[in-house]
């Protein structure tokens, strides 16, 4: 697993990359928890590379997005398909994350006044 | 594959996460070969995956100095997987099956599985240990399901 951060237009962009089980999701976790720390308005996770995901990995997001609520903050996931959606649609998870298709539209949702 | 033909293999593994990824590698080969497409594969996969998951965690604690054995038979109609481990069994409550709380962590390792086999079933009567069964059936393989050979 790698995880790559980068600041687009004041938000957060993760991209994580390869695969991601219960060996590596603890490093995902720290990574994602230390955002919602230090209160990160919006942050969009790049699951365009994912090779393989479970639900520790899902849990960890799950964790996020529960905190990430808790100050009005904006968690996007863009680029998954395949494996990376598999879980979230086993897991009945897909209708609670907001998808998008790309960064540039989760960029969008993430200035947009409802959510800014 | 020839016709009837039921090949066998079996890893011992380190009850540790890092051997995960080696587990997923041999046994997406493994269903490559018996003809499984790609999406099927990515669901044993992460079936199984789940499976070992859980009896690292729950069954071991994290401990990694266990073993666990992952034994795959491979039928022309299906891929049958049994996980064997030598530590205390289940409770058996925590086993049935359960409405899922998406939001709530934890506990969704079960659910996959059941979503992404044909059949789970349990063997506790080992005296040490449990040996869980996980069956996939290949589509369009032909034959009724839950014949036995």
């Amino acid at each position: 697993m790698r995880v790559e951060q980068r600041t687009v237009n004041g938000a957060q962009v993760l991209a994580v990359s390869g695969e991601v089980d219960m060996h590596n999701s603890p490093a995902l976790r720290t990574e994602l928890l230390d955002l919602v720390e230090r209160r990160t308005k919006a942050i969009l996770v790049d699951l365009s590379d994912i090779e393989y995901i479970d639900s520790s990995g899902v849990a960890t997001f799950v964790e996020c997005l529960r905190e990430i609520g808790t100050y009005g903050g904006f968690l996007g996931i863009f680029g998954a398909t395949g494996a990376a959606m598999d879980v979230f649609e086993i897991a009945r998870l897909d209708q609670v994350f907001r998808f998008f298709p790309d960064e540039g539209t989760a960029l969008q949702a993430a200035a947009a006044p409802e959510n800014a | 594959m020839a016709a009837g033909q039921v090949d066998e293999f079996k890893l011992e593994l380190p009850s540790d996460p890092r051997y995960l990824a080696m587990m997923r590698a041999v046994v997406a080969a493994a269903a490559e070969a018996a003809g499984f497409d790609e999406e099927e594969r990515r669901r044993i996969v992460l079936g199984l995956c789940e499976a070992a998951s859980n009896v690292i965690e729950h069954c071991y604690g994290r401990d990694p100095s266990c073993r666990f054995e992952v034994r795959c038979r491979l039928h022309p109609d299906r891929l049958e997987i049994f996980l064997r481990d030598y530590g205390p069994k289940p409770d058996v409550d925590r086993l049935k099956e359960r409405e899922i709380e998406p939001l709530r962590p934890g506990g969704l390792g079960l659910h996959v599985i059941r979503e992404t086999m044909d059949e789970v079933e349990y063997d506790l009567s080992h005296a040490v240990g449990t040996e869980m069964r996980m069956v996939k059936y290949r589509p369009h393989a032909g034959g009724a399901r839950g014949g036995t050979e």
